[in-house]
């Protein structure tokens, strides 16, 4: 049996759900009547991309920065690819620490941007971020190198930025884990040293948090399963959660 | 309490839990004309030429005040290429704006050609194939200005599964994103 107290709360509760449906559809009925330009329209709905979050995804850092002139946002439709499939697809499986983030390149033959505007910029014109990953340990197929360059899409200059959505992010000093293969991609993989590719995006790189997770955008598994599942071969238990833990 | 003051309760329960988010679609750029022109590389098979034009129209007739139309000389191409075949990405919109604006300058939409092999335009889309239309809609669908929604089913959602052919026509959600930056 519920007292009166309760059964007050719940509808004061349930008219306050009401008053706030009424707003939020009177609000967007406002919205959709009101003769806006597509400028204004966004303005008043979700925000655009910012430079900030363009900076992070190639950076992996937030910090504040002129904002160069041009970005570029690259969006990409991904293939999901499970454990067997990224465990198939990759040459190597590496457990290492960022060591450094270099400065991003374009794909050019001497790594520089063509022009200074969007109309000069060439068509398949794209800029890389080269990562150092001091290795602690190899998972599949050990390598020589004790250190590893890992190549991203994306990047900034003084006038471009460039970003990719599925891209890996990276910070110096994070303790990853990688899905790796040699870049063999018409885009990239004639441009500068010798260097690898995270197999796919963004579902191939798990940040080792300190109490014991693996964690990718939105999911995460748990450390040993994942270690486990990848010598065993078999799919570990993945779990979603809103914000990434760090 | 009454039966009527339960009653009354039990709907106002019913209506917080019914309350959604005023969207699910993220908006991040537009064109300000209103109407953008595309061209068909040379490079895209003729098979998926029809697919281009199909996956445009979805989005020009999406009740906003948008058009798509397809150009012989456009800046804005839509091509097939080989993006690595270790790269799991099916296909891009590339976006170029001008800092300090949301205003597009400038896009392609990609298809990538490794996936020649996994790659239909059949319905249904066979297992284990991902289909042309779909892909294609969705990178329209950024090339008007929209990102990733949240609504699974919608055809802006992030993922793509094989097998399946419902992107091809937009969401209720996909709709309503076009319609928030256009207006109708």
């Amino acid at each position: 049996m519920v007292n009166r107290t309760t059964k007050y709360g719940l509808l004061s509760v349930g008219l306050l759900s009401v008053l706030i449906v009424g707003i939020v559809l009177f609000g967007n009925l406002t919205q959709h009547l009101q003769n806006n330009s597509p400028e204004e329209n966004l303005q008043q709905s979700a925000l655009p991309v910012s430079s900030d979050h363009l900076t992070q995804d190639a950076q992996g850092n937030s910090t504040e920065v002129d904002s160069p002139q041009i970005l570029i946002s690259s969006s990409g439709s991904l293939a999901y690819l499970n454990f067997t499939e990224l465990n198939q697809r990759s040459e190597s499986i590496v457990i290492g620490t960022v060591k450094e983030i270099l400065p991003a390149k374009w794909n050019t033959h001497d790594g520089k941007r063509r022009g200074d505007t969007i109309e000069n910029l060439g068509e398949y014109d794209a800029m890389y971020t080269d990562v150092i990953i001091s290795v602690d340990q190899y998972l599949k197929n050990p390598l020589e190198q004790k250190e590893i360059r890992v190549r991203i899409q994306g990047g900034e200059d003084e006038v471009v930025k460039m970003a990719f959505d599925s891209e890996p992010s990276f910070k110096e000093g994070e303790k990853v884990l990688l899905y790796v293969s040699k870049d063999v991609s018409t885009r990239f993989k004639d441009f500068g040293p010798e260097h690898y590719l995270v197999i796919g995006a963004s579902l191939g790189k798990f940040t080792l948090t300190d109490d014991g997770l693996a964690v990718r955008e939105y999911e995460y598994v748990d450390q040993k399963e994942l270690l486990d599942a990848i010598e065993k071969g078999y799919e570990p238990e993945i779990k979603s959660f809103k914000e990434v833990k760090e | 309490m009454t039966k009527i003051s339960n009653r009354v309760i039990v709907f106002c329960l019913m209506l917080l839990c019914l309350i959604c988010p005023a969207s699910a679609y993220t908006t991040q750029y537009y064109w300000s004309n209103g109407y953008v022109g595309y061209t068909i590389d040379s490079s895209v098979p003729t098979a998926y030429k029809s697919c281009v034009d199909a996956a445009a129209n979805a989005w020009t007739n999406a009740g906003a005040d948008f058009d798509y139309y397809s150009s012989v000389n456009s800046n804005n191409k839509v091509r097939y290429y080989s993006f690595g075949s270790q790269v799991n990405y099916l296909g891009s919109c590339t976006r170029y704006v001008y800092s300090g604006t949301t205003r597009l300058s400038k896009m392609y939409i990609d298809l990538n050609s490794d996936y020649s092999s996994s790659w239909s335009t059949s319905t249904p889309c066979p297992s284990g194939k991902y289909d042309v239309l779909s892909v294609f809609t969705h990178e329209f669908g950024h090339g008007v200005g929209l990102g990733h929604s949240t609504i699974t089913s919608a055809t802006m959602f992030k993922d793509t599964n094989s097998g399946t052919v419902y992107k091809r026509s937009l969401e209720q959600d996909d709709k309503n994103g076009i319609i928030a930056i256009y207006g109708t």
